[in-house]
């Protein structure tokens, strides 16, 4: 599926539901393309993607707004960590 | 913009805490229930939700075994519930804004600025018959009429300009100067003596000139004529052109200086009592508001205070406040050397004025004296002044 979005040149959000993220400094992150939240707290916050999971770490975690579709997160964001697994 | 459509439809900042908090998020988001700013705090969440959201939030918490509080209520349908409780707070306020809106239609101060010759009474008292008062409705002033009306009126107004300004009418003026000088110069007019004296210089700007430097003038003598003669070839008088006879004439002349003050004057002395009256301007009517003073002399000073609202906005009542300062009345004598400077100050005043009117001393022979029971001051100054007066034929 992978080579195939490559190939046509369609992306990847779009065709293999890969989540989206976009990071404005260490102090705002954009996500779309997630499923839910597994675990929210003001230094670490988990979502289940399609293909995964995906973790934020940093201080003062805040969701400014959160919707079906996206999420924009703020705080002093620290690490982005991709997993196969939930390790925590 | 969101902001308002949040306001309109209201939102509550809620609490939530219990078995699966997250999952709790993730049913609102799927039932498209907007969630903002969630903060964990401790072992719970505080987050903002619209309304129309936390009405379905039961079946939610049901299933995610958590529990919910509202900690605030935010928007438009609560802000209405809570007038509808104070209904008389909410009439009376209807009531304050339709007073304020329907006295804003009217005028409430009529000021006029920039005049000189004509006193503010004759230019009200214009507007009066015009109709044009405090109290009358704004649309029933025509302004471009009125500035024409009252150019009219008042020649001596070469521009005028009338604007109404919130709830006051400025009518603002500039008068020419000049005016009554063009109108006459028309005339004939000759230039006549209006002091006696021997005249040192002269120049005649216009009109036949009746003396010379060196004669002697007296008071209604003709110095200028503004009949000037055309000649014919042979010397006789074909016609007369008319002028307003203009000149700079010049005369020495010796003028009695005396000057008297009376020994004793009376003196007010402050007692220290103070009391204050207050009034207020109803429509014009002044009506007193507490006890008036019993005072057999004092002086007043009126304070006016008008409720202005806004800029232009004044409201037709206005407060004001007379300050009356009791005192009494103590005869005193003047020492010689107040005496003197009272008299001193006084020539010096009579000789500055002499000095604008274009004169200038050449001699002064002035003292002090004390005569029939009066301080005096008096001698003789020479002086160079400027004569001549327009008088019209």
């Amino acid at each position: 599926m992978s080579r195939l979005s490559d190939k046509l040149m369609i992306p990847k959000d779009v065709c293999a539901g890969d989540v989206k993220i976009a990071i404005t400094g260490n102090r705002e992150l954009y996500i779309e393309n997630y499923r839910g939240i597994l675990e929210y707290t003001d230094q670490c916050m988990v979502l289940q993607t399609k293909n995964g999971f995906l973790k934020i770490a940093g201080k003062k975690l805040q969701i400014a707004f959160y919707t079906n579709e996206d999420m924009k997160i703020t705080g002093f964001l620290n690490c982005i960590e991709f997993d196969k697994e939930q390790t925590s | 913009m969101i902001r308002v459509l949040r306001y309109l439809k209201g939102y509550v900042k809620i609490k939530i805490w219990g078995f699966a908090p997250e999952r709790f998020l993730n049913l609102c988001s799927r039932r498209n229930i907007m969630l903002w700013e969630i903060q964990k705090e401790k072992d719970t969440y505080l987050l903002y939700i619209s309304l129309s959201g936390f009405w379905s939030l039961r079946e939610i918490a049901r299933k995610t075994k958590t529990r919910v509080v509202i900690l605030k209520r935010y928007g438009l349908p609560f802000f209405l519930s809570k007038i509808r409780e104070r209904s008389i707070f909410l009439t009376g306020a209807l009531l304050a804004f339709l007073a304020w809106f329907l006295s804003g239609l009217f005028i409430w101060n009529i000021q006029v600025e920039g005049n000189y010759k004509i006193t503010d009474n004759q230019i009200r008292k214009y507007l009066k018959t015009q109709g044009i008062s405090e109290t009358i409705p704004k649309n029933s002033v025509n302004i471009e009429e009125l500035e024409k009306r009252l150019r009219e009126e008042f020649p001596e107004f070469t521009w005028v300009s009338v604007k109404i300004d919130g709830t006051d009418l400025y009518i603002s003026i500039k008068e020419n100067d000049l005016t009554s000088y063009e109108a006459v110069e028309e005339r004939c007019m000759d230039l006549w003596a209006e002091k006696d004296g021997m005249i040192t210089s002269m120049i005649v700007k216009k009109g036949v000139a009746q003396v010379k430097p060196g004669d002697m003038v007296s008071e209604n003598m003709l110095l200028v004529s503004g009949e000037i003669p055309v000649y014919n070839d042979d010397e006789t008088i074909r016609k007369y052109l008319y002028t307003a006879a203009e000149a700079d004439i010049i005369v020495k002349r010796t003028v009695c200086y005396e000057d008297k003050l009376l020994p004793s004057y009376i003196r007010k002395v402050y007692t220290g009592r103070t009391s204050d009256k207050v009034v207020c301007h109803l429509w014009g009517n002044e009506l007193t508001l507490g006890k008036g003073n019993t005072y057999r002399y004092y002086d007043t000073t009126y304070e006016n205070k008008g409720i202005t609202l806004w800029k232009g906005i004044t409201l037709p009542v206005r407060f004001g406040v007379y300050h009356n300062r009791e005192y009494y009345n103590m005869e005193c004598r003047y020492t010689l050397k107040e005496a003197e400077n009272i008299l001193s100050k006084r020539y010096r005043k009579y000789v500055e004025n002499l000095e604008n009117e274009g004169g200038s001393i050449i001699s002064a022979n002035v003292y002090m004296d004390s005569k029939g029971g009066y301080w005096t001051y008096q001698g003789e100054i020479e002086v160079e002044e400027k004569i001549g007066i327009q008088i019209a034929r």
